[in-house]
Order: C-alpha cells, then structure tokens, then sequence
C-alpha cells in the first residue's frame, strides 16, 4: 500500500512537470538530436508522429527508480543516468516504425501488426529497464519466491 | 544451452527480463493476427466497456447516455476504443506473470485475479476522465496523460507487486 501510495505521490507531480514542461522541452531536443539518426533510417517527418504521447515513459521509468525500496542512491542515480538514453533511443526506434508503417510513398497493408508490437515494447519499457536495472532488490524478490517455507 | 547463454537466464533480473521480453514478443505478433480474425472479440469488449462504464454512471445517479461505443456524461463524452479495454495493459501484465520464476499454480491465480484488477483499475479511469472532462475540463489533457500513459506501466507493476507479494512469497 506504502509502495502505491508513493508511486501516486511521485507520478502525480513528474506528470504535471512533463505536461507543462518536459514535453514541448523533449520535443524540440528529440527532432534536433534524433532527426540524423532518423534521417539515415528513411524518416523525414518528426514533428507529426503520434509515436510523440509515448515520451512521457520517462516518467514512469524515474518513479519505479526512485521509490524501489531497499535500492542504494548510487545504483539508483547511476540506473536513471543510463535509462534515460536508452528510453530516448527507444523512443527514436518507435518513430522510426510508426512514420515508415504508413508512408504514403510505401503504404503497408497492415501497419497496426507493424505498430502495435513497437508501441506495446516502448510502452513495456519503463519496466523492462526498471526490472534490469533494480538487480539487487530483484535477487531478493526471486529467491524468496522460489525458497520453500 | 551454452555456457554464456546459461549465465544470462541464472541470473533471475536478466533471466526474467530476456524471458520477459521474448513472451511479450510473442504476445505482440500473435495479438494483432488474432484480433484480424476474430475481430469481433475486439467489438464485444469495446461495447462491453462502454456498457459497464454507462451502467456505473447510471448506478451513482449520473445524467449518462450511451450511443453505440460513445459514453456521454452530460453533454461530455469519450468513445470507447480498444486501447480503453484495458487489453494492452493486460498483455504486458500476462508476459511479467508467466516471466517470473513461479508455479503454474501460481500464475494462473496471478492472470485470473490481475486481470480482471486491472480492468477494474481501467473502468475507474474512464469514469474519473469522464468526471473531469465534465466538470474540469480544463484538467482533461493532463488526467488523460496521466492515466493512460504516465501510470499504465505503474499499474501493471503495482498489481504485478501485489501478485508476488500476496501470493507467490505468501504460498510458496
């Protein structure tokens, strides 16, 4: 109950950050840092993609890393600091998918197959790098499951 | 197995996080291939949605009105999609259950018990959304953001928690 209570104390105010903030902030840097990357990868159009409601990931991702307990500050600082450029790098891979699925110079017959399964990774994300980064707690988690009482 | 291969999957974070990812894979090729042929499963759980949610609003005496998919609360409505089912939440929620090291038994209490959780969860942010939009409107876009894409993660995680907590350490 404590852990929800604290993810909702925590999620509540990043959110509002990112929407009044973060957000439009992120978007200008993703299209200037990204735009090469997605440039080499036959991307020419950013600034519309709907791929963009999925950046607020950092959001969820920085919580569960701040309110994990029993996870030491270093490993916890040092888990966001390399999180963060593999969410953004996810992020791009995302755009990348959604712009060429359906691009009216090379239509897809079925872009949701195309789709779904790259937002469904972006949106598993968060928790994939949280459950990789927090070992420790992990450890901890899995051999008290796994111990017969 | 080779030797490395074996490391990666005995240590239980990369173990979970490899089998976690390969299960979601799955999950994500076979979902859209599925639903493109029993499309009407999609359908019935949207109209579902839409009739629960409007059944609810109507059980607290709200002045609701529902027009195939689309729940109005006063003159403020929101159209069930399949993203409203709570199906999404419930396929990323399915891979971390049967990724976990637990028994069978286990995980099936896990997905009977977190699935229906979490739609339960995904009912109570579309009334709350559809509260807001009514009432505060201008409050609208950041509950939006908020609970469909900020906390989707964070309740899966939380019930995912709550599973293993409740029922994989307490049994085991």
């Amino acid at each position: 109950m404590r852990l929800v209570a604290e993810l909702v104390a925590l999620s509540l105010p990043l959110t509002w950050l990112w929407l009044v903030w973060g957000q439009s902030t992120y978007e200008s840097f993703f299209v200037a840092t990204a735009r090469p990357l997605l440039e080499a990868l036959g991307v020419t159009s950013v600034a519309a993609s709907p791929a963009r409601h999925r950046f607020v990931s950092y959001v969820p991702f920085v919580v569960l890393m701040l309110v994990t307990p029993r996870l030491g500050w270093r490993r916890r600082a040092g888990g966001i600091l390399l999180g963060v450029p593999l969410i953004f790098l996810c992020h791009v891979g995302l755009v990348a998918v959604e712009s060429l699925s359906h691009t009216r110079q090379s239509p897809t017959r079925d872009s949701f197959s195309l789709v779904f399964p790259a937002a469904m990774f972006a949106d598993a994300f968060p928790f994939l790098l949280w459950a990789l980064l927090a070992g420790d707690v992990w450890r901890g988690l899995a051999a008290r499951a796994s111990t017969p009482r | 197995m080779p030797g490395s291969l074996r490391r990666v999957f005995s240590n239980p974070a990369t173990g979970f996080v490899v089998r976690f990812a390969l299960l979601l894979g799955v999950e994500v090729v076979v979902y859209p291939i599925a639903t493109r042929r029993w499309f009407f499963g999609v359908e019935a759980l949207t109209a579902g949605t839409a009739r629960i949610q409007y059944e609810l609003l109507r059980f607290v005496g709200a002045e609701a009105s529902l027009d195939g998919n689309l729940v109005q609360l006063g003159d403020f409505g929101v159209h069930i999609i399949e993203e409203c089912t709570g199906i999404f939440e419930a396929i990323i929620f399915l891979a971390a259950v049967l990724a976990f090291p637990a028994s069978l038994a286990k995980k099936a209490i896990g997905v009977a018990l977190g699935v229906p959780l979490l739609y339960v969860f995904n009912l109570l942010r579309i009334l709350v959304l559809l509260v807001v939009g009514r009432h505060r409107p201008e409050l609208f876009e950041f509950m939006h953001l908020y609970f469909w894409q900020a906390t989707l993660i964070l309740m899966i995680t939380s019930v995912w928690l709550l599973w293993i907590f409740q029922v994989v350490r307490r049994e085991a």
